[in-house]
């Protein structure tokens, strides 16, 4: 059987003696008591750990999936509306009372349906229904050149423009359908189809329909500026006085005195 | 297994995390021999973590800071660690497996019976090994005498 070295004693070799002396220094690795507990507890504590880290993570995966659902929700909800559908700009509270006006401003912008009345206005609207000069047969006469006029109703359009055009909109839009379907074809055709002749029969036809409609201040507004920008002198005096009895400090005032001074001869 | 006291608890906190894992995976069969061979591969990996870790911390190690023993003399507690480190280092310039019959053998207490089964080898080979290992002792034991002695010499 063989002897541990560490058990030898007495031995000749210098250096057998000096291993053997060496190997005594080290000791047999025995666990104590204390040795096992801070193991266990070393253990048990690293398992706590990775529970409170998986913990964690569930929380914050739970976190990052709340997020991206009220993100998905927001988005669906109020991005496109408020991408597709801008709200009307804030109008502000006209400067002359209108007996018939409704406070009807910042209501949410009804859709304009085309109703048989706005079909009846487009079909006379049509090109073949229309004088190649309609209002210059209507008119009595022109005062001052067709070039002045056209001058004034440039620049007095950019005053109507900047000045309410947008709370001229959103009232066009609040307006009852059929009001607000005429008024607002007569706009686009002056501001977009640039036909101030088609634009002026439709402002005509209104207030002949509606005399005491609620979109009557700006169907005078956007006939003055259809019959500046068409030279028809007459009819802009005629509707700038209107408006002026009607509204002597309304919002177009300005723009009926200048329309009824450029007018005069 | 050659481990600096210092890490023997991380070493063996290691050990029993992986045998927790793959307790389950274990049948029947060597447990004593299953375990060492665990605890083998940990020792592996820590020598060579440690080895990157001298190599950027210049080998120090906190093995060298140990509070003295009681009833040593600051001469008697120099040269007892000079005598560990002289052992530690004699130890680790031998091949793992003649250092580890070696321990087990010499240091441990295991019988060449208990041994061949922890490593699942023959018992002639743990004599064999043990043989080569303690001649490796010895001849490494006698260029430290040699070398302390051209040390005295010198100075």
């Amino acid at each position: 059987m063989t002897m541990r070295l560490r058990d030898m004693q007495g031995l000749d070799d210098p250096d057998m003696a000096e291993a053997t002396r060496l190997l005594r220094i080290l000791a047999p690795s025995a666990p104590t008591q204390a040795f096992a507990n801070r193991l266990y507890a070393r253990i048990h504590a690293r398992r706590a750990s990775r529970l409170r880290l998986a913990g964690a993570g569930v929380f914050v995966c739970v976190l990052l999936a709340s997020t991206a659902i009220l993100s998905a929700t927001v988005a669906h909800r109020w991005l496109p509306s408020a991408v597709k559908a801008p709200s009307p700009p804030a109008v502000a509270p006209p400067a002359s009372p209108h007996p018939t006006r409704p406070a009807a401003a910042h209501t949410p912008a009804a859709p304009v349906q085309e109703t048989g009345f706005a079909a009846t206005a487009a079909a006379a609207l049509a090109p073949s229904a229309l004088s190649p000069n309609p209002r210059a047969s209507r008119s009595t006469g022109y005062g001052p050149s067709r070039r002045r006029l056209a001058g004034a109703a440039e620049s007095q359009t950019h005053a109507v423009s900047s000045d309410s055009e947008a709370s001229t909109e959103a009232r066009v839009a609040a307006a009852p359908p059929q009001e607000g379907a005429l008024v607002l074809a007569a706009l686009r055709t002056l501001r977009r189809e640039r036909s101030p002749e088609r634009a002026g029969i439709l402002i005509d036809l209104y207030l002949g329909s509606f005399p005491r409609g609620v979109l009557v201040e700006e169907a005078l507004a956007i006939g003055m500026e259809a019959a500046l920008s068409g030279g028809d002198a007459s009819s802009a005096t005629r509707l700038a006085t209107r408006y002026l009895q009607q509204y002597p400090n309304g919002r177009f005032a300005k723009l009926a005195r200048k329309a009824s001074s450029d007018s005069k001869p | 297994m050659g481990a600096p006291d210092s890490d023997m608890e991380d070493i063996a906190q290691d050990v029993f995390l992986v045998v927790r894992r793959k307790l389950p995976r274990f049948h029947e069969g060597n447990l004593p021999g299953w375990l060492y061979r665990i605890a083998e591969y940990r020792m592996r990996n820590y020598r060579r973590l440690a080895w990157f870790k001298n190599l950027f911390s210049r080998g120090q190690s906190l093995d060298t800071i140990e509070p003295a023993a009681v009833g040593l003399t600051p001469a008697m507690t120099l040269e007892q660690k000079e005598d560990q480190q002289a052992i530690s280092r004699i130890l680790a310039r031998m091949s793992e497996k003649r250092r580890e019959t070696l321990i087990l053998f010499e240091v441990e207490g295991y019988s060449g019976q208990e041994i061949a089964a922890l490593q699942g080898v023959p018992v002639k080979t743990v004599w064999t090994r043990l043989h080569h290992a303690r001649k490796d002792l010895v001849s490494m034991v006698a260029d430290l005498r040699r070398q302390r002695r051209q040390e005295v010499g010198n100075s």
